[in-house]
């Protein structure tokens, strides 16, 4: 599900109540808490999508996007590996 | 804490500056990973048909990765470590954790190992890359 969020958007505490499946005012308990971080503009809360990778993904969100770029080559590298290792020894 | 390194982590931080293998193993977070005399072995001829200058290889290896010396034949490895994983060839990353005394084994070929198997029976436990720093952060 993380993966289909846009990168670029923020959420409303409201938004992410309904994706994490929590109450509004737990998600305002995070937020309080520091355990979700998000945005005081004027009087409401806004919330980025990197604030909510670990919580998708038990990632932080440049550990996610690491993850994702070593992802682009796997296929390749592994096909290689498994090739080479039928043969080892 | 000694951790053993499986090629596909290897070869990801020898193509990218920004992957989690590279973050891993080139930035130095911990000083003890292992690599197995089999997978030098296997490393070299995955460079080369990768198209992977040797240099760089050898340069990580030299500055970041041990080498633990596995003096058995790989029949033999097979023999012993084949009941840790689904394909019989990746017997040998098993064998090079046990040699090390490793209690982590890091790679992306997570499916092809029986995790649960290789923590209770080994105590020695299978992350990804990115979850292996992710660990090694929630101990600071």
């Amino acid at each position: 599900m993380f993966s289909q969020l846009n990168s670029d958007k923020v959420y409303t505490p409201e938004e992410v109540a309904q994706m994490l499946k929590l109450s509004k005012n737990t998600v305002y308990d995070l937020i309080n808490r520091g355990e979700l971080i998000a945005k005081k503009i004027g009087k409401v809360y806004r919330i980025p999508v990197s604030s909510l990778s670990f919580m998708f993904t038990g990632l932080d969100y440049d550990l996610y996007q690491a993850e994702k770029e070593d992802i682009q080559n796997l296929g390749k590298v592994q096909k290689t590996i498994k090739n080479v290792r039928k043969n080892l020894g | 804490m000694t951790i053993l390194v499986d090629s596909d982590v290897v070869i990801s931080s020898l193509l990218s500056t920004t992957g989690a293998s590279y973050l891993l193993l080139q930035k130095k977070i911990i000083n003890s990973f292992y690599i197995s005399s089999f997978s030098r072995q296997e490393l070299e001829q995955v460079c080369e048909r990768l198209d992977i200058k040797k240099d760089k290889l050898d340069s990580l290896i030299q500055k970041n990765l041990q080498i633990v010396k596995i003096d058995k034949q790989i029949k033999d490895i097979k023999n012993k470590y084949g009941k840790y994983v689904y394909d019989i060839n990746d017997a040998h990353i098993l064998a090079g954790a046990v040699f090390s005394k490793a209690g982590f084994i890091v790679s992306y070929n997570i499916k092809d190992y029986k995790i649960e198997k290789i923590r209770n029976d080994l105590n020695i436990i299978v992350f990804k890359p990115s979850m292996l720093i992710q660990y090694l952060r929630s101990l600071r």
